[in-house]
């Protein structure tokens, strides 16, 4: 028995069996939530290279797999990731429930979270972009809705994510060179492009992000952010790891730098535009793009402080996007639509669905008391220090998306509602109050809550 | 020199198979000209790797065909795009200059990598920038999985020559055979859109 048997295999194989249950979409999302629950404990308890004893059975879990000539390591520096990870999703399939997701996102959740643990797992490490191909693709039944009309957002979806896939495993061969001291002076500079076009169409960096705010359009809300979070969190730390690998990539001048650039310019782009769109799932779109650019500018700052900012971005992320989500998949149940011009007066119906929707947004600009501004703070007081001129345009990003916020409180606060309006579920309203409530309890505890996550560094050690 | 030969032939085969899957509008020819691309492939691709893994692209390729021309039988509505630009006049001009750019830069490429032989590179570029080019033109979820599906022949062809590894060649196998079913799921989806 090994790890990536207990943390690869075994979910894509609950996946499958989902797969038989799936027309009865609340039992799969419940035994979903159960077997996420119950795999990260796993990675929390499981003693990983130690024989212990299941009764009278020695069972020993070893670290790596090997298939094919090529490894599979999910070591010890591994364990917090994959709680980050199962715990994540645990708390994302319960919120299914009252999301009223199509009947796959049990099963295509499962083998998504199986890819990219594989992902980032397998060693080479340069392999991970064709298991995070694998979850693009398995995604896509998600995205687009069983019985509705395949949308723009989805094929360009497709056609980026795989585009990107050549960059990064042509880069893989490149960087073997570049470490083998090669000759040639202008590999690191030719692997370094095409490592960047290879992420920029993973991240969806500005301007390679359309498809983010269409699928968020166009798709399920909860589904759509369940993919946006998912991706976004394993590609951040598969790019992490490369960087933690290749000394040569970590040691460039000029990786900073870009690296600092092309978030300030996510940040700009994805705070400034959710102030002009009319759709609420389109806000929610730019945030994703908006949040993307928060982690590589603290990738950027390098050293313990900027590494520590990254890895304590995830949890407010995750916990902002999942109320997000789900009071956005509750109002369009509740309403018939996302767009502004129908939400009139809305918020007086319903206040907690779309002060939850406030909430998140705010909590994703950093306002104090809410799970985003410890981390955004600390961030925002170190690019004051070292890069004023970052800070003023991150400033503006933040700005931009508190304006949507406002924009839409605006709305929803004004007019009267209309009359034939749905109710909501004790059980919905109990769980927007549970994701409200964490975003009070991150940000007002944050060292309970945002300290753990520093355990996700044990896996960088070069970046320490 | 007859291996060469068959190779320049390889490469000329993926010229006129790609500018037919670019051009064509019905799917039997298109799924034809994708099956003999896959040909072309695996004759490249033998160049470095053992007859038998070369084969795989082969076989892979035809089952993602096959796939396909299984869900377009059970389509009713195959509506081609109607927008601009759908002549096959301006698709041909476009894939012609594609040619030229890409016959031009091959030489340049052939030196930095060193490892691929220039028939390779040859016809590796030449579906990577056919594929894009098929890509940027289409929203329909067919022909964009065709278009995919010639972007990664390219790939496959040029990472050939650098990477023998079976996990790798399975991986590759799999992404192209999940590229099929996904595009079974939106063709089949998008069909339903347009029944009453």
């Amino acid at each position: 028995m090994s790890t990536p048997v207990v943390w690869i295999f075994v979910p894509f194989l609950i996946g499958l069996g989902l797969l038989a249950i799936q027309r009865y979409t609340r039992l799969s999302l419940l035994a979903g939530g159960i077997c996420t629950s119950a795999l990260a404990l796993s990675a929390r308890l499981l003693p990983i290279g130690r024989t212990f004893f299941v009764g009278p059975l020695a069972v020993r879990l070893a670290d790596t797999l090997e298939i094919a000539g090529r490894r599979f390591v999910l070591g010890e520096a591994a364990r917090p990731i994959l709680i980050l990870l199962f715990l994540g999703a645990a708390f994302w399939y319960f919120g299914a429930l009252a999301a009223r997701v199509n009947s796959f996102f049990a099963p295509v959740g499962f083998a998504m979270l199986a890819f990219f643990v594989a992902a980032l797992s397998v060693q080479p490490f340069l392999y991970s972009a064709l298991l995070i191909e694998m979850a693009v693709l398995s995604s896509i039944p998600l995205l687009a809705q069983p019985r509705q009309p395949v949308r723009s957002g989805v094929t360009r979806y497709l056609i980026f994510q795989t585009t990107a896939l050549p960059f990064i495993l042509f880069t893989g061969w490149m960087l073997t060179g570049v470490e083998a001291g090669n000759a040639d002076i202008n590999l690191p500079l030719r692997a370094g492009i095409l490592l960047g076009i290879g992420f920029a169409l993973l991240l969806a960096v500005f301007p390679f992000h359309a498809w983010i705010p269409l699928i968020a359009e166009q798709s399920h809300p909860y589904a759509a952010a369940f993919v946006f979070v998912l991706l976004q969190t394993s590609v951040l730390l598969f790019g992490m790891e490369l960087l933690n690998q290749f000394t040569w990539l970590r040691t460039a001048p000029a990786i900073s730098e870009i690296l600092r650039l092309t978030g300030a310019m996510m940040v700009v782009a994805g705070g400034v535009l959710a102030a002009f769109q009319n759709h609420l799932g389109r806000v929610l779109g730019f945030a994703v793009v908006y949040e993307t650019g928060f982690s590589l500018i603290a990738a950027s700052l390098g050293g313990i402080p900027g590494v520590e900012l990254f890895s304590m971005l995830f949890l407010p992320r995750i916990a902002a996007f999942a109320l997000w989500a789900l009071a956005l998949s509750v109002a369009l149940r509740a309403c018939g639509s996302l767009s502004l011009g129908q939400l009139s007066g809305v918020g007086r119906r319903y206040p907690l669905v779309f002060g939850a929707i406030i909430l998140a947004n705010l909590s994703l600009v950093s306002i104090p008391l809410l799970a985003g501004f410890p981390v955004k703070l600390a961030l925002l007081e170190t690019l004051a220090v070292q890069f004023p001129v970052v800070a003023i345009w991150t400033l503006l990003g933040m700005l931009g998306l508190m304006a949507a916020g406002l924009r839409a409180l605006g709305v929803f606060t004004a007019g009267e509602p209309a009359k034939n309006e749905a109710a909501i579920p004790i059980s919905t309203q109990g769980l927007l109050l549970v994701g409200v409530f964490s975003l009070f309890l991150i940000g007002i505890l944050p060292q309970i809550f945002l300290t753990p996550m520093l355990a996700l560094l044990k896996s960088l050690p070069n970046l320490l | 020199m007859s291996s060469n030969l068959v190779m320049q032939a390889a490469v000329g085969l993926l010229a006129v198979t790609s500018v037919m899957l670019l051009i064509s509008r019905d799917w039997r020819y298109s799924l034809a000209a994708l099956g003999c691309q896959y040909i072309g492939v695996a004759l490249l691709v033998s160049m470095q790797w053992p007859v038998g893994m070369a084969l795989i692209k082969l076989v892979v390729g035809w089952m993602t065909g096959a796939t396909l021309g299984f869900t377009q039988f059970s389509v009713k509505d195959r509506g081609e795009e109607t927008s601009w630009p759908r002549g096959w006049v301006f698709r041909l001009g476009a894939a012609a200059l594609v040619m030229l750019v890409v016959f031009s830069v091959a030489p340049q490429m052939n030196t930095w990598l060193t490892t691929v032989s220039p028939p390779q590179v040859e016809g590796g570029l030449l579906l990577l920038a056919m594929g894009l080019l098929q890509l940027g033109m289409t929203a329909k979820p067919f022909r964009v999985i065709l278009g995919l599906l010639t972007f990664l022949s390219g790939f496959e062809i040029i990472y050939s020559a650098v990477e023998v590894s079976i996990l790798v060649a399975g991986l590759l196998a799999a992404v192209n055979l999940s590229l099929a079913l996904v595009g079974t799921y939106l063709i089949a989806y998008s069909s339903a859109e347009k029944s009453p």
